[in-house]
C-alpha cells in the first residue's frame, strides 16, 4: 500500500490485492488528478513489476479521476498486455465509453467494443 | 515597507511589561514598608513595656525607706542598714532623708555619695521636696543638664509625711548604653528621653553616638514616676528579613527580563509576519505574471479570433481555466482546403502545462500539414496517433476533425475520443452521433471511421472541449444534457457562444475550454 500526496492536497492511494486465482489486482482509492497522477503511476508500476501480463484495476473506491488519471491508466494498459477495469463508477464507465476507450480499458465481464 | 529598529508592537509590549513590573515593585516596596513599620512599632511597644517594668525597682526601695523614716523618725542606723546595699552604685549612687516641709531643706541622713540635690538652689530644693508628699508615685528630678549627670528620685509616705526619701542614680557615661547583642532589641538603635518629646537636652541614654535617629523611626511614651519617658527606635537592619527588602528589586529585575523577552518575541513575530506578507505579495505578483504569460502563450498558439470563409459564419472562443496559471491543452482550428471546403478541428490534450501545450501545438500544425496533403479527417487522425504516445509523453489527446462541404451542406466527421458535436436547429439541439475511436496517443495501430452529417440551412454546428460541460463528481451525461439545454434560443453565433459560457460556467471554467461554432450563411 502506498500513499501519494499531491501538491493540490488531492490524495490518491494504490493498493495491491490479488485475486484468489492469482490474477494481480490493484485498487485505486481517493482522488486522482494532475497533482498526483504521475507519482501514483510510478507506484503502480512498482507494485505490478515487469512480469505482469494480466492486470485487474479496481476502481470501486475511487472518488474522482480526471484526464491525468485516464492517461495514467492508459500508460499501464500499454505496458501490460491485458488490463481489465473492475467496479467502475457510472461516471468512469461513461467517460471510458465517451472517449472511445472501451477497447483499451475494457470493463471486466463485458464484451469488448460494447459502449 | 516600514523598517524600524523595533516594531511598535514590541515597544508597546515592553512598555506594558515595565509598567506592570514597576507597579508590582512599588507594591512590594509598600508592603515591605508597612511590614517594617508594623514590626518596629511592636518592638518599641515591647521596649517601652520593659522600661515601665523597671519603675518598681526604683519605687519599691524608696517607699520602704520612706515608711522606715516616718516610723523611726529618720533614724540614721536603720536607714543606713536598709539603703547601703542599694546606694553602692546600682540602682543608686546616693540615698538620703530630707525634711518634707523645710524652708531650706538639708539632708538629715545620707548613705553613699553626697546628693546633687544639696547643691541646688534653696527654692528648687524646697519646692521639689514639698510636692512629693502629695504623690503616690516617685517624683523624678531632672539633673541632666548638669554634670555629673544624675537623675533624682524622691518619695514620701503619704500626704502627711514629715520626711522625703531621696535617691540619685548615675546615668551612663556619654549617655551611651549599647543594647546586648542577644537581647530582643539587638536589631534596633534607641534613644530614651526624659519628658514626652525627643529633646536632646533631656536624653537619658542612646545606643548610638548620634542620638538623633533618622530614617524609619517609631516612638512611644511611658509614664515614669511623675514624669514621662520618651522612647525613639530605629531598625539597625531589616526587621522582616532580607527577602522583603530585595523583593522589589527582585520583581523589578525579573519583570524587566520577562518584558524584554516578550518584546523580543513580539518583535520576532511581527518580523515573521511582515516577511510572510512580503512573500504573499511576491507570490501574488509571480502568479499574475505567470498567468498572463500563460494566457499570452496560449492565445499565440491559437489561430486568429475570427476566421473567415465564404459562405460560412464562424465563431470561436478560448477560455482559460479559473486558476489560469498553467497553459492548457485545448485548441480549435479552422483550415481552408479550397474547392469550397473547410476543415474544422477541436481538440484537447490531457493534462496541462508547457508539455501539454507543446503537444497541442505539434498536433495542430501536424493537422494543417496533413490537411494540406489532402488527407480526409479519418486519415488525419490515424496519422496523429504516430505523433503522440501516452506511454512516452504522458499525454493523449481527443480530437474532433470535420471536413465541411459548404455547397453540399454537409460535414464529414472523424472522432478520436472527443465529445460529440451538437447540431442546433431552431428549438432543437441534438448530438451528432459520430463513430468515436480511441483518443490519439493511446494505441499506435487503430483506425477511425468518418461519419457524414447533413446540416440544415438554418442549422448550427457546435464543437467544444469537455471544460464546457464537465463537473467533478458528475456523469458526463448530466453535463451534456445541461449543455444541450443551454444551446437553444440565440440569434447570432457570438450570442450563442457568450450565452452558453455564461450559462454553463457562471463562475468561470474549472478547466480550460475551447468552443467552435459554424453556421451556413443565408
Amino acid at each position: 500500500m502506498a500513499h501519494v500526496e499531491g501538491d493540490g492536497g488531492a490524495r490518491g492511494l494504490v493498493e495491491r490485492t490479488d485475486d484468489p486465482s492469482g490474477v494481480p489486482v490493484v485498487k485505486l482509492l481517493g482522488a486522482i488528478d494532475m497533482s498526483n497522477a504521475e507519482s501514483l503511476g510510478a507506484t503502480l508500476d512498482q507494485l505490478i513489476g515487469d512480469e505482469t501480463h494480466h492486470l485487474v484495476v479496481d476502481l470501486g473506491a475511487l472518488e474522482f479521476m480526471d484526464s491525468s488519471g485516464i492517461a495514467m491508466l492508459l500508460r499501464v494498459a500499454a505496458r501490460v498486455s491485458t488490463v481489465e477495469i473492475r467496479n467502475p463508477s457510472n461516471i468512469v464507465r461513461r467517460i471510458i465509453g465517451c472517449t472511445g476507450l472501451t477497447d483499451v480499458l475494457p470493463i471486466e465481464g463485458r464484451e469488448t467494443g460494447e459502449v | 515597507m516600514r523598517r524600524s529598529v523595533l516594531s511598535r508592537a514590541a515597544i508597546y509590549v515592553f512598555a506594558v511589561a515595565v509598567a506592570v513590573t514597576l507597579t508590582l515593585s512599588l507594591m512590594a516596596r509598600a508592603l515591605h514598608d508597612s511590614n517594617e513599620t508594623r514590626l518596629l512599632r511592636q518592638q518599641v511597644s515591647a521596649a517601652a513595656a520593659v522600661v515601665s517594668a523597671a519603675i518598681p525597682n526604683i519605687q519599691t526601695p524608696l517607699s520602704s525607706g520612706a515608711v522606715l523614716a516616718e516610723a523611726t523618725n529618720s533614724d540614721r542606723s536603720a536607714f543606713t542598714k536598709l539603703m547601703t546595699p542599694l546606694a553602692a552604685g546600682r540602682p543608686f549612687v546616693s540615698a538620703s532623708i530630707w525634711p518634707a516641709h523645710a524652708r531650706d531643706p538639708r539632708p538629715l541622713v545620707v548613705v553613699g555619695s553626697a546628693p546633687e540635690l544639696a547643691g541646688r538652689p534653696q527654692a528648687e530644693r524646697a519646692n521639689f521636696l514639698a510636692q512629693t508628699t502629695g504623690k503616690k508615685v516617685v517624683s523624678v528630678l531632672d539633673l541632666l543638664g548638669r554634670s555629673p549627670r544624675r537623675l533624682g528620685y524622691a518619695f514620701a509616705a503619704g500626704p502627711t509625711a514629715r520626711f522625703v526619701v531621696y535617691a540619685e542614680a548615675a546615668l551612663p557615661e556619654n549617655r551611651r548604653a549599647a543594647v546586648d547583642s542577644n537581647s530582643a532589641f539587638a536589631d534596633l538603635d534607641y534613644a530614651m528621653y526624659l519628658g514626652s518629646t525627643a529633646n536632646v537636652d533631656h536624653l537619658l541614654a542612646a545606643s548610638a553616638a548620634k542620638p538623633q535617629l533618622t530614617g524609619r523611626t517609631a516612638e512611644d511614651s511611658v509614664p515614669f514616676g511623675d514624669a514621662t519617658l520618651h522612647l525613639v527606635m530605629t531598625p539597625r537592619r531589616e526587621l522582616g528579613g532580607d527577602l522583603l527588602v530585595r523583593l522589589p528589586w527582585l520583581i523589578g529585575g525579573v519583570g524587566t527580563a520577562i518584558g524584554l523577552a516578550a518584546a523580543l518575541m513580539t518583535e520576532r513575530l511581527v518580523r515573521r509576519r511582515a516577511h510572510a506578507e512580503e512573500l504573499a505579495q511576491q507570490n501574488a505578483r509571480l502568479f499574475s505574471e505567470q498567468r498572463s504569460v500563460a494566457q499570452t502563450l496560449q492565445h499565440s498558439l491559437l489561430p486568429e479570433e475570427r476566421p473567415e470563409f465564404p459562405g460560412l459564419d464562424l465563431a470561436v472562443r478560448y477560455v482559460p481555466g479559473v486558476d489560469g496559471v498553467d497553459i492548457g491543452g485545448d485548441w480549435y482550428d479552422v483550415i481552408g482546403v479550397g474547392d469550397g471546403k473547410v476543415i474544422i478541428v477541436v481538440g484537447d490534450v490531457s493534462g496541462r502545462g508547457l508539455r501539454a501545450a507543446t503537444a497541442m501545438a505539434s498536433l495542430r500544425y501536424a493537422i494543417r500539414a496533413y490537411v494540406a496533403q489532402g488527407d480526409p479527417p479519418e486519415t488525419v487522425l490515424l496519422k496523429l496517433t504516430k505523433l503522440i504516445n501516452v506511454v512516452r509523453d504522458g499525454h493523449f489527446a481527443t480530437v474532433l476533425c470535420g471536413l465541411v462541404d459548404v455547397a453540399e451542406h454537409s460535414v464529414l466527421f472523424a472522432n478520436a475520443g472527443h465529445p460529440n458535436p451538437l447540431l442546433i436547429d431552431g428549438a432543437n439541439a441534438e448530438f451528432v452521433l459520430t463513430k468515436v475511436g480511441p483518443p490519439v496517443g493511446v494505441e499506435a495501430a487503430t483506425s477511425y471511421a468518418a461519419v457524414s452529417v447533413k446540416v440544415p440551412a438554418s442549422g448550427t454546428l457546435l464543437a467544444y472541449t469537455d471544460g464546457l460541460f464537465e463537473r467533478r463528481g458528475e456523469s458526463p451525461d448530466v453535463g451534456l444534457a445541461r449543455l444541450r439545454g443551454a444551446a437553444i434560443g440565440y440569434d447570432t453565433l457570438d450570442q450563442l457562444l457568450d450565452g452558453m459560457l455564461r450559462a454553463l460556467t457562471p463562475d468561470g471554467c474549472d478547466d480550460d475550454t475551447a468552443i467552435l461554432a459554424v453556421k451556413w450563411r443565408t
